[in-house]
């Protein structure tokens, strides 16, 4: 007998489940989606900025998704290794107001570790890409893999001090198109 | 029972040890209760919620595992079973000795501790490397986690200078954001030439086949993202339905274990690299573990196993705080390692561990999945006992035979306070006997009138 079969045998039938009768709701914000989100990502360690904060870019190694690279300054260096990178830049699918989330699939024109590899990160939200909760945004995932990035990096296991940017980025910075 | 009472054990730990456990813990039960209010508008319900899905979940947990591999199988992820522990770590080796490198890097995974992978793979010729900064510091030092989601809370910023300073990771600081730039720097190396990364899993949505990692470092997306085979183990119990079920769990794992709206990073796994993309693993595979969870679905205890591994229970409990994760003796510690750990060991050898609680009822309270704790560490106890098991204590049935008879039971009274013998030497090695202050209630209550 296979595991499969043994593990699938010793479970065996199913028995009846009665679900249970409460609707859970988030707790609803009356607030302007852009402040809201500026205000959670501002409590991440994070930034909001707009177009004008890619100028800073100028001179500086940049590892990039191929569909950011078009709202890229000149005078950038794009390199191909994300591990020499000083910035990365991605573009975002969904930004998230509650809880100030970015939702990054994956895809042709990405490049998974731009997110991950360099120790800032900018993080490009195109006009009309924020919505209010995280049940919207994880509604429109995709089969691509994707990925949630809510702040900076961060861990609190030594002493439980906050230090920013472990192995991921210890920048955010969200740039609004 | 011959092993060691978790008492014997508390009484050693250093008081720089207790302080930090304590401030750790208190620290993160007051975030908790402070944060989750805000997320949800009724917590109660949320818990409620989440208790039933794991439940629907479970119900049909065959049916879920089928569907849920047919879902993994579409977006090319590999789907291999393993009844037991030494299943799961023949097939994690079969699959590692395919790649073309021996460096293994490992996301923070509870599951590979209980099958104890680490040491399985070092004997066969592969160095392996735990990612996450408090997993690192534990393997450097050859000790083991003692908490599920913060491993290195028994540990100083001194202890680990020293580690870093000795294995010479860099110059000698007590700056935990130095120390951190330190293994930063050498981790970075390792994910950059590793060719396996090997991670667990925090849900497998069913309808989508998707695996769902959380994190706040960055070393889990690494580690399943730069090699070119990712291999993730999961326990079967840890499915969720739907992916509409998914902000409701995200939520409340964050906001249990961390006291966080949401981890920095939630990782929607959905097979490996496509074709028109750049990077992300060649192969992801994906190995289903029962280890015992089958039958411990088929008890009494069934609902243990709607656990998301927060580790809220640990910070609020009592006996925890005193004790440390390492009176545990295994990788689950606190309220739910001490009724899961003795299910999937055996009451024999780890059923002491049911005893070592308070019966507060803190566990039960904070659950995010509400597992009434309480309830079953008594009915491990009273298997115990009925098996045979438990400690020589107190002769309750001569107590019983005084009490049940008047006479007796009053003249025990008044001799009593002779036998002062008794509270000099205690109940038991642990508890001392409480002091007799005034008369007794009885002759209160003939004088009264």
């Amino acid at each position: 007998m296979s595991d499969r079969e043994a593990i699938l045998a010793r479970i065996g039938s199913a028995w009846p489940w009665q679900a249970a009768s409460t609707e859970v709701v988030g707790r609803p914000v009356e607030r302007e989606s852009w402040a809201l989100f500026t205000e959670r990502l501002h409590g991440l360690g994070g930034e909001v900025a707009g177009p004008e904060a890619l100028t800073t870019l100028v001179e500086r190694s940049v590892y990039s998704d191929e569909d950011a690279a078009a709202y890229l300054p000149e005078g950038v260096r794009c390199v191909d290794d994300p591990w020499q990178a000083e910035i990365g830049v991605t573009l975002v699918d969904w930004a998230v107001a509650e809880t100030g989330s970015l939702l990054i699939a994956t895809g042709s024109d990405r490049r998974r570790l731009a997110s991950l590899c360099p120790p800032h990160h900018y993080a490009l939200v195109p006009e009309g890409r924020l919505l209010a909760t995280l049940e919207e945004a994880l509604g429109h995932l995709t089969v691509r893999t994707t990925v949630l990035v809510t702040g900076p990096s961060r861990t609190a296991d030594i002493e439980g001090v906050l230090i920013r940017g472990v192995h991921g980025p210890g920048s955010l910075t969200a740039v609004r198109l | 029972m011959a092993n060691p009472p978790m008492e014997d054990f508390a009484r050693r730990l250093r008081p720089s040890t207790l302080e930090g456990i304590q401030s750790a813990t208190v620290g993160r039960v007051r975030e908790r209760v402070r944060l989750l209010p805000f997320v949800f508008a009724d917590v109660e319900a949320a818990r409620t919620q989440a208790a039933s899905i794991k439940d629907e979940v479970l119900a049909d947990l065959g049916g879920n595992l089928v569907r849920f591999e047919a879902a993994c199988l579409k977006h090319g992820i590999q789907v291999h079973w393993a009844l037991d522990a030494a299943r799961a770590r023949e097939i994690v080796l079969d699959l590692a000795s395919r790649a073309e490198g021996r460096l293994v890097v490992k996301a923070k995974s509870m599951v590979t501790e209980e099958i104890h992978l680490n040491a399985f793979l070092e004997a066969a010729g592969f160095e392996v490397v735990e990612t996450d900064l408090g997993e690192y510091v534990v393997q450097i030092d050859g000790d083991h986690p003692s908490h599920i989601v913060a491993p290195i809370i028994h540990k100083t910023r001194y202890e680990v200078a020293r580690s870093f300073a000795q294995k010479g990771l860099g110059p000698y600081t007590e700056d935990p954001g130095e120390l951190t730039l330190q293994a930063r720097a050498r981790l970075r190396e390792k994910f950059r030439t590793a060719s396996i990364g090997i991670s667990g899993v925090n849900f497998g949505v069913v309808e989508s086949g998707r695996l769902v990692l959380v994190e706040n470092e960055g070393n889990s997306r690494l580690s399943t993202t730069a090699p070119s085979i990712h291999i993730a183990i999961m326990g079967i119990e840890k499915l969720i339905p739907r992916e509409a079920d998914l902000p409701l769990f995200l939520r409340l794992l964050a906001g249990s274990a961390t006291a966080q709206r949401m981890t920095t990073y939630v990782h929607l796994i959905s097979g490996p690299r496509r074709e028109d993309e750049s990077d992300g693993p060649r192969e992801v595979h994906l190995v289903l573990l029962d280890n015992g969870r089958s039958a411990i679905r088929s008890g009494p205890y069934r609902d243990v196993l709607r656990c998301i591994r927060c580790g809220a229970c640990l910070n609020v409990c009592p006996v925890y705080r005193q004790a440390s994760g390492h009176a545990y003796r295994h990788p689950y510690s606190g309220p739910i390692g001490a009724v899961l750990t003795p299910l999937l060991e055996g009451l024999e050898k780890m059923g002491d561990l049911a005893r070592a609680s308070t019966l507060c009822g803190a566990c039960e309270e904070v659950c995010p999945v509400k597992i009434p704790l309480p309830h079953h560490l008594l009915r491990l106890r009273d298997e115990a006992a009925r098996q045979g098991l438990a400690p020589k204590g107190i002769p309750w049935s001569r107590f019983a035979s005084v009490a049940d008879e008047p006479p007796m039971w009053r003249s025990g009274l008044t001799l009593l306070p002779l036998a002062s013998g008794l509270s000099e030497k205690g109940w038991s090695e642990v508890r001392a006997a409480p002091r007799r202050e005034g008369r007794p209630f009885r002759r209160w209550w003939d004088e009264r009138s």
